[in-house]
């Protein structure tokens, strides 16, 4: 697996703690952390699928 | 709901779910690989479902919907995290799977035992596992007993209701091991997926005229619900603390750790894993949508896990949907249970008892002594009646973090120190049950600090141990 995926799967974690907490804690609508945790979400998926792609038998 | 209706559900789950686990009984009692993993041969489709419902428990339905209640999105953020997690397992899983298969691993905890090649490595994970799982299991079984007690108004007291979902798990898991458990799995997560689709869209239709109405009502009566921290309830360390051990929970879990040593190939395993995570993704969104509407429509309630029998019983809900609903909920609960049975018995057979036992011999001590001790003490520990569903469940998984270093280790290339390992388990263990008693250390950032102490211990005594 490449540095570069693992890299930008800790960003996206790292984001996903931080941002709702920060940017988004003033934002008291379903467009806010909720929007954010489900692209966050999707994103996180997303990456995952393209790992497994890489798994050799 | 009428007890007619509630009968009826019961009676046709105990139904079919005990046709499947008989109908795939032959040969299950061959091998220990043909109980505890079938054979390494399920169908991609049957384990994917499967996961979801070993993952997915009582907890979604009652906890997910009763944190979302408490906190607001928070409950989201931190389910979503756990899905996420599913990284840990994807990044193990090929490693795991070769040398499960290349050794004849039958349980995590002999994995762990032929890397580190210390018996003692997989007894001490084995036992781990053991101690902080009991509580989680028999949150499953609490549960059934509230749910139960709830729907059909103290009729049925919540120590039938556990005594009949201890029965379930008996029959379900000693039967046929994984190929019961996995068939019976599967269409529990069918049910649990459209029984809950069905009664969020019901609810969000009927009472609030679609989703842009809930989405309205809730942002103009409960704005800090969308915020975090919010209404108070996810504080930063409160968000970390309960987020943390489920973001590790795809390899902590022995349970689902040893759903990577199941498929016939790593292609198998692939379609096994996205399936999965597509049903987490659509069963979270659902669970915490119920959670708000449940907000929205029953306020003021003095237990939040207590928020779906209330809607079930307290709106007009069709009556299919409450049954299909309440069959969804037992399903998430057993079927989560009986996964968990199942791999503490192997882990028991495989990594704490003589290895000169034969193979027939352990099977039937699984069958007739283990699984039944272990549903008895579950059973024991189900009658405390603890209130706090999420609590309890994230608790079991804030002491499975302590196993997580050892687990990646395997990944690492060189010579593995097994004292590493097995001081990296107990001293983890010990910062949280040291928490747990009510010690505060570590400022109450009670999963950091146990993952920290169990990864710096690790590293410590690996770079000590190692080899000159």
């Amino acid at each position: 697996m490449g540095k570069g995926i693992l890299a930008t799967f800790g960003i996206l974690v790292a984001l996903a703690y931080v941002i709702p907490f920060t940017l988004l804690s003033e934002v008291p609508r379903f467009t806010g952390s909720f929007l954010f945790w489900i692209i966050f979400a999707g994103g996180a998926i997303t990456l995952l699928f393209f790992i497994m792609r890489s798994w050799n038998e | 709901m009428s007890e007619y209706l509630l009968f009826l559900a019961i009676a046709l789950y105990a139904g079919w779910g005990s046709a499947f686990a008989l109908a795939v009984r032959k040969g299950a009692r061959l091998s220990l690989v043909e109980y505890f993993l079938a054979g390494r041969k399920l169908h991609w489709l049957i384990a994917s479902l499967s996961y979801s419902a070993t993952t997915y428990s009582a907890f979604m339905m009652l906890g997910l919907v009763g944190l979302t209640y408490r906190g607001g999105v928070g409950a989201l953020g931190f389910e979503l995290i756990y899905l996420s997690g599913l990284f840990w397992a994807v990044l193990v899983g090929p490693t795991f799977w070769k040398l499960g298969k290349t050794w004849g691993c039958v349980s995590p905890g002999e994995v762990l035992r032929a890397k580190y090649r210390s018996r003692l490595v997989g007894t001490t994970y084995a036992l781990i596992s053991c101690g902080f799982l009991i509580p989680y299991t028999s949150v499953q079984l609490t549960g059934i007993g509230y749910l139960l007690e709830v729907l059909s108004r103290g009729r049925i007291h919540y120590f039938q209701g556990v005594l009949l979902a201890t029965f379930f798990i008996i029959l379900w898991t000693a039967v046929a091991g994984l190929r019961s458990v996995a068939v019976t799995d599967s269409l529990q997560a069918g049910i649990m997926m459209v029984s809950s689709l069905a009664f969020v869209l019901f609810l969000v239709h009927r009472f609030f005229g679609g989703f842009a109405g809930l989405f309205h009502a809730v942002e103009t009566t409960h704005p800090q619900w969308l915020t975090v921290p919010g209404n108070g309830f996810f504080t930063f360390r409160t968000f970390v603390n309960l987020s943390l051990p489920w973001f590790f929970f795809s390899i902590s879990n022995p349970q689902v750790l040893q759903r990577l040593l199941v498929p016939a190939s790593l292609q198998e395993m692939r379609k096994t894993i996205t399936g999965f995570l597509g049903y987490g993704f659509t069963y979270t969104i659902i669970t915490v949508t119920l959670g708000f509407a449940a907000l929205i429509l029953l306020p003021g309630l003095p237990n939040p896990d207590l928020a779906t029998p209330r809607l079930l019983l307290e709106f007009s809900v069709p009556s299919w949907v409450v049954l299909f609903v309440v069959i969804g909920i037992l399903s998430a609960a057993v079927s989560t249970a009986d996964s968990i049975i199942l791999t503490l018995s192997s882990l028991f057979l495989q990594d704490i008892l003589s290895e000169r036992i034969p193979e027939k011999t352990k099977l039937s001590l699984a069958q007739y002594v283990f699984i039944p001790l272990l549903c008895g003490t579950i059973f024991l520990f189900s009658l405390g009646r603890f209130n706090l569903i999420a609590l309890l469940s994230v608790t079991s998984s804030l002491g499975l973090l302590s196993v997580v270093p050892t687990i990646l280790g395997v990944l690492t290339k060189g010579e593995k120190s097994p004292k590493a390992a097995i001081l990296s388990m107990l001293s983890g263990a010990l910062v949280v049950l040291i928490q747990l008693a009510g010690v505060h250390l570590f400022r109450g950032w009670t999963a950091p600090s146990a993952l920290a102490v169990a990864f710096g211990v690790y590293f410590l005594v690996q770079v000590m141990d190692a080899p000159r």
